[in-house]
C-alpha cells in the first residue's frame, strides 16, 4: 500500500542515514572525545577549549602519536546543557568508542557526564569544571585539570582580609553552577578569616549590574569580589567605574581572559584574581605555547585554551604509560599523574579523588600592558 | 494497485480499514523502538523521542485542538521531572508511585495557571503567560536550592525497578518509556474522540460560533490546558530517568519552542502528527550533529521554515496520499508563494490621506 | 534616598531600551496581528553593525549611527520581502514559528560571521555627572534617554505629518479600507517591518556601549520587551514605551528592595497580575482616543 510504503521508506531512510553517520571507524587510531559548549551563551569558552585540544592532538600526532597510533579527536557540542552533555557523552562512548573524554566545561554538564561515566566506565578529564561537587562525588572516572573553587575562593578571601585589610567583602556572583559554587566557598572562607560576606546575585545572561553594585555600595562594603565568567565581570568593573565606586576588587579565574580588557574598557585594571594559567609566565614552555597558539589561530591565548590543551596531554601521557587503551589502566594512570609539566606548572592528580593538585597563582590585571601580572603562589 | 486499494478505502469497509490503519501506526512505532533497542545511544535517542512525543501529545490537545498558543510546555515537563526526582531522591519514594504524583502536580499547576489566563479571549495572552511561567519556574528552581539542588540540578536519580529487575539499562528503559508513550497516546486518542475532543475542535473552528451554541469555551480551554500539562508531567518523569540527571536550564522556553516546532512539523491538528513530528525532529537533530553546531542550528531553522512553507499541515499530510496528489499540493503551495503575490499586488496609486 | 533616585534613573534607562524594542514588536502586532519573535535579532544586528562600522571602518559615531540604522531597516524590509510576506495568510502560530526559525538561522549565521567573542565599545557621550545622596549619577544616562526620545519624536512626526506615515497607520488600523483607498498595503507592511527593525537597531546601538556586543545581545531583553508591549496594550505605541519604562523601574526597584535573585520573577509576576486586571494593557483609554 502506497501510504505505508511512503512512511516505511521515510523511516528506512532515517535509519540508513543514521547508520551512515555512526558506523565508521577502525582500530588504527586512538579516539579521544571532547565535549565543549560550542553553541549557546558559553560558546566562547567552548571555542577556546576546543582550539587548545585540537592543537594538542595535532602536535602529538606530528610527533608520532600515542602507542604508535594517531589520536583522533571527536568533538561534540553540549550547548552548555547538562542533558545534551549526557547525550553526547553516551554517543562518544557507545558509538565512537572513545578511550577517554576531555570535557565538559560547565560543572553541571560535567556532573551529568559523570552519571554516564559511571555507567560505562570510561576515564574523563574535565578541563573547565571547578565545582567542589565534581571531586567530592566519589566518581572514580573523573579527574580535573583546574583548581577547585573552594581553594581559589579561600585564597582570595584570605588575601583580601589579611593583606588588604578588607572587613566587609561584597560578593557578586552569577546565579549558575559556577557563581553559586564560588559564593558558597566564599561564605565558608569568610567565617574562617573573619571577613563579613555580603552576597548579591545576577542571572548569567544579565548585562546591567548597576542595581547590585549600588546595593553593595549602600551596604558599606570595602571590597568586592566577582564570581562569574569574564564577560559579566568586565561589565561589572566598567559599571562600578562609571558609578564612581573605587574599592579593592577581587575576581574568580573566570576573569582571566585577554578579552576582558576590551570589554571593560580597561576598568578591570588592578583586579586581583586567582588563576592556574598565567600568560605572562616567563617559563619557556608556556611562552613557546602562547606563540604557537597565537600563530595558529590568530587570537590571544586564554586560560580556557590552556586547560583544554593540557587535558589532552594529560590523557595522552596516561595512555602512553598504561601501554594500552584499557579503560581501567588508563584511568589508574590519569589518577597517578605526578609532576606533569602543564601550562599551569607542575600538576599532580590526587589518586583518591581525581582532584587537581598544583599551585594556584594570584595575578593582578594591568590595563596598560593588557596582561595579568603575577603576584604570588599558593598550594593547597 | 495502490489506486485500487485507495478507492476501496473510501468504500464501505471504513471501520475495518481504520482498525487496520491503527495497527499499522502501532507497528511503525514499534519498529522504531525495536531499531533503537539494540544500541545504547539509539536507545537514548529513542527515550528522548518518546519523552518529546508525550509532551507533544499534550501540546496537540491545547495548541492543535483548541488553537491556543502554548509556549511553556517544557516548564511543565520540568515540573514533572522535578516532582519525580525530588520524591525519589529526597523521600526515597518508589519510581512508579511518583508517576501519578508528577501528573497531578503538573496538571494542578496547569489548571491554576490556566484559569485566570484563559478567561482572556483574543490575543496572545496564553502565549505570554506560558512563556513567562517557564522563566518563573526556571528562576524558582535555581533559587530554591535545598529542595531542587539549585543550579547544579539533581544528580543520581535512581532507576526504576520491578522486584529485582532494574531498568537502569537504556534499552530496558526505552521499552518502559515506549509503553507509557503508547498508553499516553491511547488515552489522548480516547479524549480526542470523546465529546471533549469535539468541543475542543469547535473552539478551534470558531470560538464565537461554539459560544453561540452554548459551549462554555473557557471551561473546555481550561480542561485542554490541564490535560496538556498533565501529559507534560508524565513526560517529565521519563525525562528525569533518561540520564538520572536534571538541570533547570533544560526547561527554559527555547525548549518549549522546540516542542512546538515538533508539533507543527509533524502536524499539530492530529495526535499522530504530533508524535511523528516529535520522533522525526528528535532523530533529525541527532543526525545533524556531524554538521557542526552552528551549521546544525541553521539547517534546523531552514528545515522548519521549509516545512511550514510547503507542508502547512505537517509531514503527516503526506501520508496516505498518492504521488500525484502530493505534487499537486506542492505546486499549489509554490503558487501561493509566487504567482499569487504578483497577481494580488495592487497597482501603485497616489495616497490621499 | 540617593540609592532610590539612582535606581529610578537606572530603571528608566533600561526601561527606555525595553520600550524601544517593545514598540517595534507592538507595531508589527498591530499591523499584522502576529508576534514577530525575530524582532530581538534586530537589536543584535544593529549593535554589531554599529560596532563594526566604528571599529573596523573608523567611522565617527553619528555617521555609524545613521548608517547602521539604515542597514538594519533594510534588513527588516528584506526579511519581510523575502520571507514574512509569504506567510501573511497563515495562522498566528505558524507565523510565530517562522519568525522563531528565522531567528535561529540569523543568530547562528551571525555567530559564524562575527564569532562568539563578546566585544566592548568604549564610548561615553559625556563624562559629566552629579551627586545625589552619596551616589554618582552620570549624565550619560540622560543623553541615552534624550536620544531615545528624539527618535520617538521623529517617528511621531513621521506618522502624523507625512503622507507615507499616515498611510502606514491607516493600513495598520484597517488594511482593507486602506487598500480600497489606494494604499499599497504590501509596501506599508514592508515599511512597518523596516521601522520596527530600526527601533530595534536604536535600542541595540544605545545598549551596545553600555553592555557587551555579541550574538546574545537582545536575547535577554526580548521577553521583557514582550511583557512591556503587552502591559502597555499590544498595538498601542505610547503604551509600549510607557510599559517598557514601568518594567524597567519595577525591575530596578525590585532588585534593590526585594531580592536581586528574584528580580526577573518580580517583573514577570507583576506582568501577569497587571494582565489579570488590565487585559488590554494599562493604557487602554489612551489607545482608543488616538
Amino acid at each position: 500500500m502506497k501510504k505505508t510504503r511512503i512512511l516505511a521508506s521515510v523511516l528506512a531512510l532515517a535509519m540508513a542515514s543514521s547508520m551512515l553517520f555512526t558506523s565508521c571507524g577502525g582500530s588504527d587510531v586512538i579516539k579521544i572525545g571532547a565535549i565543549d559548549p560550542l553553541t549557546g551563551a558559553q560558546a566562547v569558552f567552548g571555542q577556546d577549549s576546543i582550539n587548545g585540544k585540537k592543537m594538542a592532538v595535532e602536535e602529538i600526532n606530528a610527533k608520532g602519536g600515542v602507542l604508535g597510533k594517531k589520536i583522533e579527536l571527536i568533538s561534540e557540542d553540549d550547548g552548555a546543557q547538562a542533558a545534551q552533555a549526557a547525550t553526547v557523552a553516551t554517543k562518544l562512548i557507545t558509538q565512537d568508542k572513545v578511550v577517554a573524554i576531555a570535557g565538559a566545561h560547565g560543572s553541571s554538564s560535567t556532573l551529568a557526564v559523570m552519571e554516564v561515566l559511571n555507567k560505562y566506565g570510561v576515564p574523563c578529564v574535565t578541563p573547565g569544571s571547578s565545582s567542589p561537587k565534581i571531586t567530592s562525588s566519589g566518581c572514580e572516572w573523573i579527574s580535573r585539570g583546574i583548581p577547585d573553587d573552594r581553594l581559589q575562593s579561600k585564597i582570595l578571601v584570605k588575601y583580601a582580609g589579611e593583606t588588604d585589610g578588607v572587613k566587609k567583602l561584597g560578593v557578586l556572583y552569577s546565579n549558575d553552577d559556577y557563581g553559586k559554587g564560588g559564593y558558597d566557598a566564599a561564605v565558608l572562607a569568610g567565617e574562617e578569616y573573619g571577613v563579613e560576606i555580603v552576597g548579591e546575585t545576577f542571572m548569567s545572561d544579565d548585562q546591567n549590574f548597576t542595581t547590585q553594585i549600588s546595593k553593595l555600595k549602600d551596604a558599606g562594603c570595602d571590597g568586592v569580589m566577582f564570581w562569574c565568567v569574564y564577560s559579566p565581570a568586565s561589565l561589572i568593573a566598567k559599571q562600578m567605574r562609571d558609578m564612581g565606586w573605587d574599592v579593592k576588587r577581587y575576581a574568580s579565574p573566570g576573569i582571566n581572559n585577554p578579552q576582558a580588557f576590551e570589554l571593560s574598557d580597561g576598568a578591570i585594571d588592578g583586579i586581583i584574581n586567582t588563576t592556574g594559567f598565567v600568560a605572562a609566565d616567563p617559563d619557556e614552555y608556556v611562552q613557546d605555547w602562547i606563540k604557537r597558539y597565537e600563530e595558529k589561530y590568530g587570537i590571544e591565548a586564554s586560560q580556557t585554551a590552556a586547560v583544554g590543551y593540557d587535558s589532552i596531554y594529560l590523557i595522552a601521557q596516561a595512555i602512553e604509560r598504561a601501554g594500552s587503551t584499557d579503560a581501567k589502566k588508563v584511568q589508574q594512570e590519569i589518577r597517578s599523574t605526578k609532576d606533569f609539566k602543564s601550562l599551569k606548572g607542575m600538576l599532580t592528580i590526587n589518586s583518591e579523588t581525581g582532584e587537581y593538585e598544583c599551585e594556584v597563582r594570584l595575578t593582578k590585571a594591568n590595563s596598560a600592558t593588557k596582561t595579568f601580572d603575577y603576584i604570588a603562589s599558593y598550594t593547597a | 494497485m495502490s489506486n485500487k486499494s485507495l478507492s476501496l478505502n473510501g468504500g464501505g469497509i471504513m471501520d475495518k480499514m481504520t482498525k487496520h490503519k491503527d495497527l499499522i501506526k502501532v507497528i511503525i512505532f514499534l519498529a522504531f523502538i525495536a531499531f533503537c533497542y539494540f544500541d545504547s545511544y539509539f536507545s537514548i535517542v529513542g527515550i528522548r523521542s518518546c519523552v518529546n512525543a508525550m509532551a507533544v501529545i499534550g501540546l496537540v490537545l491545547i495548541s492543535g485542538y483548541t488553537r491556543q498558543i502554548h509556549l511553556g510546555q517544557m516548564a511543565f515537563v520540568g515540573l514533572g521531572a522535578y516532582t519525580s526526582a525530588i520524591l525519589m531522591t529526597k523521600l526515597g519514594w518508589n519510581f512508579w508511585l511518583t508517576i501519578p504524583c508528577a501528573i497531578i502536580v503538573a496538571g494542578l499547576i496547569g489548571a491554576l495557571l490556566g484559569i485566570p489566563t484563559l478567561r482572556l479571549r483574543d490575543g496572545p495572552y496564553l502565549a505570554l503567560v506560558t512563556q513567562i511561567f517557564g522563566e518563573v519556574i526556571y528562576v524558582l528552581i535555581i533559587n530554591l536550592e535545598p529542595l531542587t539542588g539549585g543550579t547544579f540540578g539533581i544528580n543520581g536519580i535512581p532507576a526504576p525497578s520491578v522486584g529485582s529487575v532494574s531498568f537502569a539499562n537504556p534499552s530496558l528503559l526505552l521499552l518502559v518509556t515506549a509503553a507509557f508513550t503508547m498508553l499516553a497516546f491511547f488515552v489522548a486518542n480516547k479524549i480526542a474522540k470523546s465529546k471533549y475532543g469535539r468541543f475542543f475542535i469547535s473552539i478551534r473552528e470558531s470560538e464565537a460560533a461554539a459560544q453561540s451554541v452554548g459551549v462554555n469555551t473557557m471551561k473546555y480551554k481550561i480542561i485542554a490546558f490541564t490535560l496538556s500539562s498533565a501529559f507534560a508531567g508524565l513526560a517529565g518523569v521519563f525525562y528525569a530517568q533518561c540520564f538520572g540527571v536534571i538541570n533547570a536550564t533544560e526547561f527554559r522556553w527555547s525548549f518549549s519552542l522546540e516542542l512546538l516546532s515538533m508539533a507543527i512539523i509533524g502536524g499539530i491538528a492530529s495526535l499522530e502528527g504530533g508524535v511523528l513530528g516529535a520522533i522525526t525532529l528528535t532523530v533529525a537533530l541527532e543526525m545533524l550533529r556531524p554538521l557542526g553546531s552552528a551549521a546544525r542550528m541553521i539547517a534546523y531553522g531552514v528545515l522548519v521554515i521549509l516545512v511550514l512553507a510547503f507542508l502547512p499541515d505537517g509531514i503527516i499530510s503526506l501520508i496516505g496520499k498518492r504521488w500525484s496528489e502530493i505534487k499537486l499540493m506542492f505546486s499549489d503551495r509554490i503558487k501561493v508563494f509566487t504567482d499569487d503575490r504578483k497577481k494580488k499586488r495592487p497597482k501603485k496609486a497616489k495616497v490621499d490621506a | 534616598m540617593g540609592l532610590f533616585i539612582l535606581q529610578i534613573v537606572n530603571g528608566l534607562v533600561i526601561g527606555m531600551l525595553y520600550g524601544l524594542a517593545a514598540l517595534g514588536f507592538s507595531m508589527i502586532f498591530k499591523a499584522l496581528g502576529y508576534m514577530n519573535f525575530a524582532h530581538a535579532d534586530t537589536i543584535m544586528i544593529g549593535a554589531i553593525v554599529y560596532y563594526l562600522l566604528i571599529t573596523a571602518l573608523n567611522m565617527p559615531f553619528y555617521l555609524a549611527f545613521f548608517l547602521a540604522l539604515i542597514l538594519t531597516m533594510g534588513y527588516g524590509v528584506f526579511t519581510e520581502k523575502i520571507l514574512f510576506v509569504r506567510f501573511r495568510r497563515t495562522s498566528p502560530i505558524t507565523f510565530m514559528l517562522v519568525a522563531m526559525s528565522l531567528s535561529t538561522v540569523v543568530k547562528n549565521v551571525t555567530l559564524l560571521l562575527f564569532g562568539p567573542l563578546p566585544h566592548g565599545l568604549s564610548m561615553n557621550y559625556t563624562d559629566a555627572y552629579f551627586m545625589v545622596g552619596g551616589m554618582k549619577i552620570s549624565l550619560n544616562n540622560f543623553v541615552i534617554l534624550g536620544i531615545a526620545l528624539l527618535i520617538l519624536l521623529i517617528l511621531q512626526l513621521f506618522f502624523t505629518k507625512t503622507k507615507f506615515g499616515l498611510s502606514i497607520r491607516m493600513a495598520q488600523d484597517d488594511p482593507d479600507t486602506a487598500s480600497v483607498m489606494g494604499v499599497n498595503v504590501l509596501s506599508t507592511r514592508a515599511a512597518t517591518f523596516g521601522i520596527s527593525a530600526g527601533l530595534g537597531c536604536v535600542a541595540g546601538m544605545l545598549m551596545g556601549p553600555m553592555f557587551s556586543i555579541s550574538t546574545e545581545l537582545g536575547t535577554q531583553i526580548s521577553l521583557k520587551s514582550f511583557i512591556s508591549a503587552v502591559i502597555g496594550g499590544l498595538g498601542n505605541f505610547v503604551g509600549s514605551v510607557c510599559g517598557g519604562l514601568i518594567v524597567g523601574v519595577v525591575e530596578s526597584l525590585g532588585a534593590t528592595y526585594v531580592s536581586s535573585g528574584y528580580k526577573d520573577v518580580i517583573v514577570y509576576i507583576a506582568g501577569i497580575i497587571v494582565l489579570g486586571f488590565f487585559p488590554y494593557g494599562i493604557f487602554r483609554r489612551v489607545a482608543t482616543k488616538h
